[in-house]
């Protein structure tokens, strides 16, 4: 009996609870609807807000570039580069450490510059101009000076640049140097320095006068490449002696006075004084060695050909360490220089053809950068 | 069509993806965003800001002359042939042959030539004439071309004015008669390999005579307006061989060169 109490006890102590857990249920159940019915409305608000939130967030970010790119073209605007003359609110950037300078009179063909590039000024200096026209004296120049009497006429010009003319042009065997000196703003400053040639094409009516048409610039690659190790430039380096001008240029550091610099050019006119490491023009053997390893390393560079002709029997890998490129050279020296000499010897001279049939005008450019 | 389709579906990606973003994370994606672009645009203009200083010149690339020796009638040089001279019949024979070339403003034809037979050699200035008619015309120069065919020549009435820059004379007797001949001189000559320091082993005769045009011929010949040629020329001319009575049809043998130059 007691039991049976006890147990229907328990039971209505279950029951008890288990109606009191499904009250709380559900007052649980309503205030969780309250609070969904809260909680919709929330998510309402707080869609209303995330809405605002990202127009906020785009117009924010509108607000920031458009800002930024106003305060950088002002910026621009200011310090652009011009003539830190005349009055009124010019404010400069830095001035550049260093400027390039050449004394001497005018080129020739300075008014086909126009054709080619624009910004070429015609001052002595680079002081508050991005490049110069080179000016040129009667020992630094490229067969472009005039040296008559009195003022060049149009007509002289005229007759000057004929295509049949060979007054004041460049030929095989040519050879000279360019001066210009580095002027430093900062004491210290140091310079790399790289030479930029291209060629143009010119038009000529029926009765050889050039016309006033542009020039065209040549992009055919082997004719470039002939113009490339054909028509030399030559520096002289911390060593005082004459090295080749490649595409790495060269440098000038710590210059602290105004520094005359000195390129060379040769056009070389044989195979075989490249061959003979001898390039007459030059007057330098170990200058005319690089030549010849450069020759070595792509005779096709050099050499125009006709149909399929293989350089690789002649080609020589480069080889930092200079002694042994030599030694390899040594070697291959007699499969061109010997009885082969008139085959090889005829390709340079059918290249420097083609340089001439091709190219009427090329444009010399030194581009100087601070380091 | 389908591109367009693929890439809507691509944006409509990519903005899910961004709604789907805490708050913080997408403040974050937009500034860094706007910092990549700040830095993009300041990096342009400041690499235009750099040290850089150019200095340039313009240089003339003269073109290379172009000079050729032709035959008759335009042919190629290996037509040329100096053949059939019958010393017997008349006193001089006439070759035409022609110099052509582009780009030039003047040249010089020069001979050198041996002297083992007493020929003269001069050169005159022709002009083709397409409606000579042999029975009819006179003074016209022959030329046969390699198809057989027959084109003529009017050689001008002067010669090409030049000089012998080695001559000499021998005064010979032949049938009672003394005859003048020209011969080359050594000023030129090279030592020869016989002797070693001096040319005096050379036969007389073998010693070249050499003449050249002087003054130098403009291109385009007689007629030549140096502002309104053109620029590529052709100009022919007739080398004629002529002998005296005291040559006879011996078999001697002479070597002569025409060269063409730009002078």
């Amino acid at each position: 009996m007691d039991e049976k109490l006890n147990k229907d006890n328990l039971l209505h102590e279950d029951m008890a609870e288990q109606v009191e857990n499904v009250e709380k249920d559900r007052k649980i159940a309503d205030s969780v609807e309250a609070v969904d019915g809260d909680n919709e409305a929330l998510i309402d608000k707080k869609e209303e807000i995330n809405k605002r939130l990202i127009t906020l967030y785009k117009k924010g970010a509108m607000c920031i570039i458009a800002l930024t790119i106003a305060i950088l073209a002002a910026i621009a605007w200011f310090t652009q580069l011009r003539d830190t003359g005349a009055g009124g609110m010019v404010v400069t950037m830095a001035e550049s450490p260093f400027e390039l300078k050449s004394s001497g009179s005018d080129g020739l063909y300075d008014e086909f510059l126009s054709d080619t590039v624009d910004g070429y000024e015609n001052k002595t200096t680079t002081a508050g101009a991005y490049g110069i026209m080179w000016n040129l004296t009667s020992t630094s120049q490229m067969n472009n000076l005039y040296n008559g009497s009195g003022t060049l006429t149009s007509a002289e010009l005229g007759e000057i640049t004929r295509s049949d003319s060979e007054d004041y042009g460049l030929k095989p065997g040519d050879s000279g140097q360019l001066d210009f000196s580095i002027i430093p703003n900062t004491s210290g400053v140091s310079v790399t320095m790289t030479l930029e040639v291209r060629g143009y094409k010119a038009t000529f009516d029926a009765t050889s006068h050039k016309t006033d048409d542009d020039m065209i610039e040549v992009t055919d690659s082997d004719v470039n490449n002939y113009k490339f190790s054909h028509i030399l430039f030559f520096y002289k380096g911390t060593d005082n002696k004459k090295h080749l001008l490649t595409e790495d240029g060269f440098d000038a550091d710590n210059i602290t006075v105004e520094t005359p610099k000195t390129i060379y050019w040769v056009w070389v006119p044989t195979l075989q004084q490249i061959l003979d490491a001898n390039i007459e023009a030059l007057n330098d053997v170990d200058a005319s060695k690089e030549v010849r390893r450069m020759f070595f390393e792509n005779p096709g560079m050099f050499l125009k050909t006709t149909g399929n002709f293989s350089f690789a029997g002649i080609t020589v890998a480069h080889n930092d360490d200079v002694a042994t490129e030599e030694a390899t050279i040594a070697e291959k020296l007699d499969l061109v220089s010997g009885r082969n000499y008139s085959t090889y010897g005829s390709m340079y001279n059918d290249a420097d053809q083609s340089i001439g049939d091709h190219i009427n005008y090329i444009l010399v450019e030194l581009n100087a950068m601070a380091k | 069509m389908v591109i367009i389709d693929k890439s809507k579906i691509l944006i409509d990606r990519f903005k899910n993806w961004f709604l789907n973003l805490r708050k913080r994370d997408k403040i974050m994606s937009v500034c860094a965003l706007i910092m990549t672009i700040a830095i993009i645009i300041s990096s342009l203009t400041s690499a235009w800001l750099s040290h850089q200083k150019k200095i340039a010149t313009m240089a003339k690339i003269n073109s290379p002359a172009k000079i050729s020796l032709k035959s008759g009638a335009n042919e190629d040089i290996i037509q040329f042939k100096m053949a059939g001279i019958d010393t017997e019949s008349g006193n001089y024979k006439d070759f035409v042959f022609c110099v052509e070339g582009e780009d030039i403003s003047s040249y010089n034809i020069q001979i050198a030539h041996t002297t083992n037979i007493n020929f003269t050699y001069t050169i005159y200035q022709a002009t083709p004439d397409e409606d000579y008619n042999p029975a009819v015309d006179n003074g016209g120069v022959e030329y046969i071309t390699a198809d057989r065919e027959s084109v003529y020549y009017i050689p001008s009435g002067t010669e090409l004015a030049g000089s012998y820059v080695n001559d000499d004379s021998e005064i010979f007797n032949i049938s009672g008669n003394d005859v003048t001949r020209k011969i080359g001189t050594t000023a030129y000559a090279e030592p020869s390999y016989n002797n070693g320091s001096t040319p005096d082993s050379r036969q007389t005769y073998a010693e070249p005579l050499y003449w050249q045009t002087n003054p130098s011929i403009t291109a385009d010949g007689t007629g030549y307006d140096y502002d309104t040629h053109e620029r590529s020329f052709q100009n022919y001319y007739v080398l004629r061989v002529s002998w005296g009575s005291d040559v006879r049809n011996d078999k001697e043998t002479d070597l002569i060169y025409i060269t063409a130059q730009v002078s």
